[in-house]
């Protein structure tokens, strides 16, 4: 093999490893359902008009803890962008009547609430290697969950708008094709 | 005693002399041997965009396609400004003729500069691939694409495409 060959052929078996160490990238729907939610995913989404609550429906089988971090691209005009989110589902704790008034939906009967008001004085400011992106992050939290039908409620109190990313989940499983997804929507997933 | 001193002044300026002699004459020949280039450059993973001014040293007589580069580019973006410092090999084939392409690998340290957070940096490897259009007295125009790619503290990729002037000494 050339000496110029081998040097592609490298470089190519060390692409293809990338996905490895990354999340699986999705543009989700305002009510979108995920079917593998122990998958680490990076769910993208974006508010136009500032009042949109975006609804991601999991499931899980057995007891699981989870990791949830809101991110927000690090662009001049996103900087007073601070959307929220909220998990939803049974075992989580009951809303106090402050969480109440700022979710932008009741909490059904027999289910508690997790939120994340994404206001601190100064964000977490996290360097995404592989995409070279860079985001303001409410930081994660892990939550341990039960059984059962789980919604995470994102929104943005103030009504601004903006684009976001829901990270969440912990194992790898690209099957789906998700460097295909990349390369088909480029600008989404890496500006 | 005063004799010893004087002949010990002497011997060191003659030292002296003869040392910056032959460096002046290494400094010709290199000059005779490099090529600069100014190319403005795109990085398509996390677009950024700026330039990217290099110096190649041509390791061998003339007519060889070896040389040594160097470069320091300075990019801008939404997220962050780049600044990625290069040392490699590139081959600059066909000499003599107008249209040669170039083939290059090296090292970089790239550093991500954030507005309100400490920078990033860390170490990758850079192929690049392109053409030059040689133009009259020593000029030309040079093109180049390639892939980077870090694999250590911070992994991730890279790809950038650059283009712009160039000038053979």
């Amino acid at each position: 093999m050339s000496r110029r060959l081998a040097t592609i052929s490298a470089f190519i078996a060390l692409l293809a490893a990338w996905p490895a160490t990354a999340h699986m990238p999705q543009k989700i729907a305002l009510i979108q359902t995920v079917e593998k939610p122990r998958i680490s995913w990076a769910l993208y989404g974006r508010f136009d008009k500032g009042d949109e609550v975006y609804t991601i429906k999991l499931s899980y089988n057995t007891g699981f803890a989870l990791p949830f971090e809101l991110l927000v691209p690090h662009h001049n005009e996103m900087e007073t962008f601070r959307p929220a989110y909220a998990v939803v589902g049974p075992g989580l704790p009951a809303p106090t009547t402050e969480e109440s008034t700022f979710l932008p939906k009741t909490v059904p009967a027999g289910s508690g609430v997790f939120v994340a008001r994404n206001d601190a004085k100064e964000r977490l400011v996290i360097f995404e290697s592989i995409m070279r992106r860079v985001f303001w992050s409410t930081g994660p939290v892990a939550l341990p969950l039960r059984a059962g039908d789980y919604e995470i409620w994102v929104f943005s109190p103030d009504g601004t708008s903006g684009e976001f990313t829901m990270s969440l989940g912990v194992e790898e499983d690209f099957s789906g094709g998700g460097w295909k997804k990349v390369f088909e929507d480029w600008s989404t997933f890496a500006y | 005693m005063r004799k010893a001193r004087i002949l010990a002044i002497v011997a060191a300026l003659m030292v002296v002399a003869s040392a910056s002699s032959a460096a002046a004459l290494d400094a010709a020949s290199i000059r005779k041997r490099l090529v600069v280039a100014v190319p403005a450059e795109v990085n398509v993973v996390g677009l950024v965009g700026g330039v990217r001014p290099e110096v190649m040293i041509r390791l061998f007589d003339e007519g060889s396609a070896s040389h040594i580069r160097l470069a320091a580019g300075l990019l801008f973006g939404a997220e962050y400004t780049y600044v990625p410092l290069a040392l490699g090999y590139r081959a600059i084939y066909r000499a003599g003729k107008t249209i040669r392409p170039t083939v290059g690998v090296g090292v970089e340290w790239q550093s991500f500069i954030i507005s309100d957070a400490d920078a990033v940096m860390r170490a990758a490897l850079y192929v690049d691939y392109g053409v030059r259009f040689e133009l009259p007295n020593n000029h030309a125009i040079s093109v180049q694409l390639g892939p980077d790619l870090a694999m250590w503290s911070e992994p991730g990729v890279g790809f950038s495409a650059r283009a712009g002037w160039s000038y053979t000494f």
